[in-house]
């Protein structure tokens, strides 16, 4: 494997200008001038430079999701043990031993080992960490449990899978595909990124507010959401110092009384103790950070959709255009169309907390054994219809780039136009349509009608069609390939049948009746998981992998890139594929002590437990070889020409890296994007912007189906 | 001599008590309100009102919590008798009792009493028009008949709440001794004198509907006294 991208260590790339050392270089009748650091790598406006720090962004918030989604498998593994060290090696230690005897190397058959108990004079590090409160001698709270699963699904969907699939790769990748010097916006793009920085800084120190972070999931739904994480009263060492300060407010309030209590901007003073205002709570603090976010996707989806439509090289027709730069234009619209009813929902979710408009929070609402005054008329199923209405298409907004990415890498790797390249598109195009109008299947158990029932369930069975068509013609694609197991392609073929997996067990889901049973189980976590982790998170892998060679001009290890995908591939299906048999088994998907008190359930589907937690714990040290991989290539990765993978499309003509404005000269485009293997050629892919010879075909602007005139239908002899 | 013997007697055979009435004067600031509680597994009827004030026809006060401020035992040979089993019921998707005192440190039962699921969370109090405190505990009692034992370690004010039936509240009032009694339906009050010695006392009784406990001073002689409260419906909140 390690032949292949040939290496350019012999005769290194110098002819073209690097990013680092031009410093802001271009051909484009730019001035030529030198950008300092804070310019040319935080306050960018080069669509590069944005991608690649959207990729960290993304990259960070995957690793901290992903941790959470960690701590959180050992409370479901060893219900309310103490994580601490010791508690961990003796599980670790009673694992091993259950190995070596089961191969015979050990006489003894080992014990369950039993759980030291906290000592209180010695707080474990969790407990330093997050709190008391949290984790009190190491021992999760169930409302820390919460948390962390509201946070993991926050910080997983908008916080890493669509930075990197949408904002990460679509900015680094689709104006070099479609021949273009930057987005058509670029301090647009540079304020976006800002914003998601902003967001993600917040949502991240929301854990550390007192009363800990959102609670009320990754759904926020009414009436929890509003009226979970309460002000705090709350006593900082610190400030007996400042026990001389006159005491602010002295009113006593009662508790929920009044909203105005809410508003309070500030501390309020009681003494010794302060009161963490309403604002600065946990479930605000979510809310202004998905304001910020959601204000950044907007601000992208519109650069994506004005970049595409304005500013296609000279020959890159509609029909030409790389898929995966279709999938960012589809997804882009999903952002612009989907995102604005949650950002406004989002903002009357905050007025209900502060000034208890009661927009979503309905009448008669008793709290704590208090009715709620001022409370009424809000309708919680406002809020599912708005947050779903997002939601759905937020689903697609995590896939479609992964099946951009996966359709580059497949036909790249198989040496082949994609296969039905036209119908691939149109059924992209009536998925994002069918996306934002089959959200409610998400609420069947809301108790909706039979006839609009009806509706979304035949909306969703539809969706599947172009879904079907997408994955069918990736797999009809690698028939009688001439197939390259790189990193990106072993990706890219697991993505395949894994996705698959995800894509068909949704099926039942779709239909209300076999749904009120599986609502909410871990069928569910089981179904999404198997879309978005080995599928989104695979086709991520895949596109790093394939295009870190544009970005640095080294290849990534593969040796290291086999090192991450094997175990992961494994690992991730001894983790999701369990779930399945516990989520039909009953077991609830919010169990914090993964159903070990309820009796009633199947116990026969609870020892999975164990074997899931670590199976992921597992998954985490084989995210060692990437993160080794990823950050060493930067520096010490095996030189390659600027197309080592012998693509077609435009952004393999660049430099690698591509400087500023890209291109040396504008590109233009003469054929279709996956000119591979084409009859009577002397190579086996012939790129977009290689001109015509005599002995080539002229190429014919406008719509061209490759896929019809090289290959046709699949080998099936 | 005589006078170990003497509180030797009184210790094992003389079940002495402190007791009184609790009522209230003139009308408290707020009322019970109604609401709709629907769901199933809960019995009853489905309009239910708070259960913050529980007044006699005379002003009687019932869930006040009374105890005895700083209690001295007697020191005999005997050892003192257990603490009093507290048992906390959900019945009908209610605290029984609504209001209960238990002793710092000496586990209680809480038993569900309904065919349908419960969350416990104890939440502390940190009194009218201070927010919340923190989770004591939260655990889920899923099945009609499941007992747990919990416990309080440190003195306070709790509520219990069940996040299923978010109507549910109870108030646990956490003494640091064993020196207490709540309030029944008709005011009255027993605080079982134990192994309290004679002497000056001063004594407590709260309400949730008050912000601060009210106080008066306790004369114990051979175990007994008598004492009524009465509280002033104005100070109410």
């Amino acid at each position: 494997m390690d032949d292949f991208p040939p290496s350019t260590e012999a005769a290194p790339v110098t002819s073209h200008g690097h990013a680092e050392s031009h410093g802001g270089h271009d051909d484009h009748g730019h001035e030529h001038h030198q950008l300092g650091f804070w310019r040319a790598y935080v306050f960018s406006t080069d669509h590069k430079v944005i991608g690649i720090q959207y990729m960290f962004g993304g990259l960070i918030s995957l690793f901290f999701g992903f941790c959470l989604m960690l701590l959180m498998r050992w409370q479901l593994a060893f219900p309310n043990e103490a994580l601490t060290w010791a508690n961990a090696s003796g599980h670790m230690g009673y694992q091993l031993d259950q190995i070596l005897y089961h191969l015979g190397l050990s006489g003894v058959s080992p014990t369950i080992p039993v759980a030291i108990p906290p000592d209180p004079n010695h707080p474990p590090l969790l407990e330093m960490i997050f709190g008391k409160d949290q984790m009190p001698g190491g021992i999760m709270t169930p409302d820390f449990y919460n948390t962390l699963g509201a946070m993991h699904g926050t910080i997983m969907v908008f916080f890493g899978i669509v930075p990197l699939g949408f904002a990460a790769f679509g900015n680094y990748v689709m104006p070099l595909q479609i021949g273009a010097p930057d987005m058509a916006f670029p301090r647009l793009n540079m304020g976006s990124v800002i914003l998601f920085y902003l967001s993600a800084v917040i949502m991240f120190l929301s854990f550390f507010v007192p009363g800990g972070a959102a609670k009320s999931g990754w759904t926020s739904y009414t009436p929890l959401a509003t009226i979970s994480d309460q002000p705090q009263l709350i006593t900082p060492h610190f400030l007996e110092l400042f026990n001389f300060l006159p005491v602010w407010v002295t009113t006593e309030t009662p508790s929920y009384s009044g909203y105005l209590w809410n508003m309070h901007l500030f501390w309020w003073h009681q003494g010794t103790a302060f009161t963490w205002p309403m604002w600065l709570t946990g479930q605000s603090v979510w809310i202004i950070a998905m304001a910020f976010n959601i204000t950044s996707s907007l601000l992208s989806s519109v650069n994506f959709i004005t970049t595409i439509v304005q500013l296609r090289v000279k020959g890159m027709g509609w029909m030409r255009m790389p898929f995966f730069c279709w999938t960012q234009f589809v997804t882009a619209f999903l952002l612009l169309l989907a995102f604005p009813p949650l950002e406004a929902a989002a903002i009357m979710q905050l007025m209900d907390r502060l000034t208890g408009s009661s927009l979503f929070s309905p009448g008669g609402l008793v709290v704590s054994g208090q009715p709620l005054p001022g409370n009424g008329g809000g309708s919680p199923l406002l809020w599912q219809h708005l947050f779903w209405f997002l939601g759905h298409p937020e689903v697609y907004v995590l896939i479609l780039p992964g099946l951009g990415i996966i359709a580059e890498v497949v036909a790249n790797n198989s040496r082949k136009p994609l296969w039905g390249y036209n119908y691939m598109i149109y059924g992209l195009m009536v998925l994002g349509f069918l996306s934002m109008i089959v959200w409610a299947h998400h609420m069947y158990l809301t108790g909706m009608g039979t006839a609009v029932s009806a509706f979304f369930q035949f909306t969703t069975i539809i969706i599947s069609v172009p879904t079907i068509l997408i994955l069918s013609s990736l797999i009809i694609s690698l028939w009688g390939g001439s197939i390259r197991f790189t990193t990106p392609m072993l990706w890219a073929t697991a993505f395949l049948p894994l996705f698959g997996i995800g894509g068909l067990t949704g099926i039942p889901l779709a239909f209300n009746a076999p749904d009120t049973f599986l609502h909410d189980s871990y069928y569910i976590i089981a179904h999404f998981h198997y879309v978005i982790a080995p599928g989104t998170m695979f086709a991520l892998f895949a596109g790093i992998a394939y295009w870190y060679p544009k970005a640095t001009g080294r290849v990534m290890n593969e040796t290291l890139g086999h090192l991450h995908f094997w175990p992961t591939m494994i690992l991730m299906n001894c983790i999701f594929f369990p779930m399945f048999l516990q989520g039909m088994a009953g077991m609830h998907r919010r169990m914090y002590d993964g159903g070990a008190t309820y009796e009633l359930l199947n116990q026969n589907v609870l020892h999975w437990n164990s074997f899931i937690s670590e199976s992921a714990w597992l998954m985490g040290l084989a995210q060692i070889p990437f993160i080794i991989n990823f950050c060493f290539s930067w520096k010490y990765g095996r030189k390659v020409s600027d197309n080592p993978w012998e693509a077609t499309t435009v952004e393999w003509s660049a430099p690698s890296p591509p400087p500023h404005g890209n291109f040396i000269g504008v590109p233009v485009v003469y054929r279709g994007a996956y000119e591979y293997s084409v009859p009577g050629h002397d190579k086996d892919f012939t790129p977009q912007t290689e001109p015509p010879t005599r002995t080539q075909p002229t190429p014919i602007p406008g719509p061209m189906p490759a896929d019809e005139r090289i290959i046709g239908l699949p080998h099936l002899s | 001599m005589l006078f170990l013997l003497a509180n030797l007697f009184q210790t094992v055979f003389v079940h002495a008590d402190v007791t009184g009435t609790v009522t209230i004067q003139g009308t408290p600031k707020s009322k019970d309100q109604t609401f709709v509680a629907a769901a199933s597994g809960c019995g009853g009827s489905r309009v239910r009102t708070t259960e913050n004030w529980k007044i006699g026809p005379k002003g009687e006060l019932a869930d006040v919590v009374v105890w005895i401020v700083d209690p001295r035992e007697i020191s005999t040979l005997k050892s003192v008798p257990p603490p009093k089993e507290i048992m906390l019921k959900q019945l009908g998707c209610r605290y029984e009792p609504h209001v209960a005192a238990v002793q710092a440190g000496v586990p209680f039962k809480i038993i569900n009493g309904d065919p349908t699921l419960h969350n416990v969370r104890a939440v502390a109090y940190n009194g009218p028009g201070k927010p919340r405190g923190g989770t004591l505990f939260n655990f889920g009692q899923t099945y009609q008949g499941q007992s747990d034992e919990r416990q309080f370690d440190q003195p306070s004010i709790v509520t219990m709440e069940c996040n299923v039936h978010s109507w549910m509240q109870g108030w646990v009032r956490v003494i640091p001794h064993r020196y207490f009694a709540v309030s029944a339906t008709d005011g009255t009050f027993a605080v079982s004198a134990g192994a309290l010695a004679d002497g000056d006392y001063k004594i407590d009784a709260w309400h949730s509907r008050f912000a601060q406990p009210l106080e008066q001073p306790l004369k114990v002689k051979n175990g007994v006294a008598i004492i009524n409260f009465q509280f002033d419906g104005a100070q109410s909140f």
